[in-house]
């Protein structure tokens, strides 16, 4: 398949009060046309950050300091504001968390879909309106018409979503990043949005990165899953190799901390310790003083990328040929279920 | 929307009212009388009290002025030869209106302005020097920079003439910039703040990422909606400058509203007082209105709550 994302040792710090902050820490992945990278991570592992970096839309205070992202083979870390502003929107679009605050409340809703193609295709206000609408139609918004004069509070938190969704896609993107687009709903509406999102990416062939920490939703959407941990990525791999085969410590320890609806008896399981200090990442692999596993090594020099499959490879030094065999503990705990 | 301003209508007369008979009640209880001149004699004074009605008890002196009112008439001055006080507020009106506007229009632009700069450009020197002009606009009063400026630009440098003049241009510009401070002060003060909240929201990064370049996002996304509060504003502001020009006005010698309702009140020249608190009540009630409809007007969200349901 064609690779139309290539990131490659990506570094994102952020200059705070506290020091300068590591948030991203060398980063590796590759997206292909029409297909779904799930990125995971609980909070601050920098995978917003990565998101951002792509869009060129890092606070100010955030800068790319090393590595590269390459849209199509052009490299655009280093391009200008003025050549993203033709990229953005265009080629790679992006969907935020709260769609209760993406919306400008002061702009009619047809105006803020009909924004990008305007700017983009050079479309006039009527050829705009007329694409808008049969947008608003896709993304199943009933009365598309009435509906298009209409201000982002007359609407549901739902129905925003798929406002911006609408907005997001005005202009066909090759790439849609998604950064937590159903946290903020009701379960029964996150449902909604993800079929929304999934039929969309069949009938438009859009690659799409999806940013999330739910791996319910994970399982639901994606093709390729990354975890996130303290600005790395610590395994990647097809949806089935990450969830059935999981080889890094921290990836276990994520699956076995998601709550099943049989283990009523036993308390929630989590990952015991907190992630580490980005201003000041600890020597080796940053995950080890809360891997129970742990060897020497991993508090000394931080392990490599070990390929498991040609999909599929984790950055723990268990995978290396002179380290002891562990059977994953995900085993155990299922059994116990 | 009708019945809205309807409502607001009726309020304000309620309000009018209570406000004549407020300041009607208040002034009873002013010591001295309009007749305090030095060469009256104690007789003289009782004659020119009996004959002007001033020994009458309240009620009837109130139901007097309010009957008054009705048929249209302010009452006469008691200081300068029995002027209709209609006549007199009529001939100061336009000094007054014409030197505030010019502060109302150049103060809220230069704030709204220099509130853009100071929220796109943070910890710049446009930042720095908008906090220390809302600082100082807010702190030291209008008297006191427009005597500052009266002997700098007037008597130092002797670039802008000290007295207003009525038919000359460069005369206003002092007093417009004494009254626009605090306009300006408090304008980029709340633009800035607005648009600062404004610029980290998730809507602008989306219309970032929608690729509208950064002029297009802060114009319209970011300017338009922090311009709302700054609307509301308009209603305090325009206290400030009617305050402000009571004292503005006497020091540059403004033939205007405020300066007469200062000599009125030394000379306890009750109708003048009066006529100028009713006119003065009314601008301030119409701005608040004006500035609520506006307010539905540029805010959608406002709009349904305010009863003009568009669905």
């Amino acid at each position: 398949m064609e690779k139309i994302l290539e990131v490659k040792g990506l570094k994102v710090n952020f200059k705070t009060q506290g020091g300068t902050v590591q948030a991203v820490r060398g980063v590796d992945f590759d997206l292909c046309a029409g297909e779904t990278l799930a990125i995971v991570g609980e909070s601050g592992s920098g995978k917003s950050v990565t998101s951002k970096a792509m869009m060129g839309l890092l606070a100010s205070n955030g800068s790319i300091v090393g590595g590269s992202i390459r849209y199509n083979g052009k490299e655009i870390t280093t391009m200008k504001e003025k050549e993203f502003e033709h990229l953005r929107g265009r080629d790679i679009a992006m969907i935020f968390q709260d769609p209760m605050t993406s919306l400008n409340p002061c702009m009619t809703i047809g105006h803020q879909i009909s924004e990008s193609m305007i700017k983009h295709q050079k479309l006039s206000r009527k050829q705009a309106r007329e694409q808008t609408i049969e947008l608003m139609r896709l993304v199943e918004i009933k009365d598309a018409e009435k509906r298009y004069k209409q201000y982002p509070h007359q609407f549901s938190g739902g129905m925003r979503q798929r406002i911006v969704t609408a907005a997001a896609l005005a202009c066909h993107p090759k790439i849609l990043i998604c950064d937590e687009p159903t946290t903020a709903l009701d379960v029964t509406i996150q449902a909604q949005i993800i079929d929304l999102i999934k039929s969309l990416q069949k009938k438009l062939d859009i690659g799409i990165i999806f940013i999330t920490h739910d791996l319910g939703v994970v399982a639901n959407v994606a093709d390729r899953v990354a975890v996130m941990y303290a600005g790395k990525i610590v395994e990647i791999g097809t949806a089935d190799e990450v969830f059935y085969q999981p080889a890094h410590p921290y990836t276990w320890g994520l699956l076995a901390s998601m709550p099943s609806m049989s283990d009523s008896k036993d308390e929630l399981w989590s990952i015991p310790g907190s992630p580490p200090d980005l201003i000041n990442p600890p020597k080796g692999d940053a995950f080890a003083p809360r891997n129970r596993f742990a060897m020497q090594i991993d508090f000394e020099e931080e392990p490599p990328m070990f390929r498991i499959s040609d999909t599929h490879s984790a950055a723990t030094w268990l995978l290396h040929e002179y380290a002891p065999k562990i059977q994953s503990p995900l085993a155990e705990l299922r059994q116990r279920r | 929307m009708k019945k809205y301003i309807l409502v607001r209508l009726l309020y304000m007369v309620i309000a009018i009212a209570l406000i004549v008979s407020i300041t009607f009640l208040l002034l009873q209880f002013m010591p001295g009388s309009p007749f305090n001149d030095l060469q009256l004699t104690p007789e003289q004074r009782v004659l020119l009290d009996e004959k002007y009605g001033l020994n009458d008890p309240i009620p009837v002196k109130y139901a007097r002025y309010v009957s008054n009112l009705f048929h249209g008439e302010l009452g006469t001055s008691f200081i300068f030869n029995n002027q209709d006080v209609s006549d007199m507020i009529a001939a100061r009106m336009s000094s007054s209106v014409r030197v505030g506007l010019q502060a109302l229009v150049c103060g809220s632009v230069i704030g709204v302005l220099l509130g853009i700069v100071a929220a796109l450009k943070r910890n710049s020197f446009w930042d720095h020097l908008t906090t220390i002009i809302a600082v100082i606009g807010v702190s030291i009063p209008a008297f006191v920079i427009g005597s500052l400026m009266q002997y700098y630009f007037g008597v130092k440098m002797a670039i802008l003439p000290v007295i207003y003049d009525k038919g000359n241009a460069v005369s206003t510009i002092m007093p417009t910039i004494a009254l626009a401070f605090s306009v300006i002060a408090t304008t980029a003060k709340y633009m800035r703040n607005e648009l600062v909240d404004i610029i980290n929201s998730d809507y602008i990064l989306f219309a970032r990422s929608k690729g509208l370049t950064g002029s297009e996002v802060i114009i319209k996304h970011a300017v338009r909606n922090a311009l709302i509060p700054v609307v509301t504003i308009l209603g305090p502001m325009t206290i400030s400058l009617i305050t402000g020009s009571t004292v503005v006005e006497r020091i540059f010698s403004v033939p205007g509203l405020g300066n007469l309702l200062v000599t009125s009140i030394q000379n306890n020249d009750y109708f003048v007082i009066l006529g100028e608190g009713l006119v003065f009540s009314l601008m301030f009630l119409s701005v608040v209105l004006v500035v609520d409809i506006l307010y539905g007007l540029i805010d959608p969200r406002i709009r349904l709550a305010g009863g003009n349901h568009n669905e």
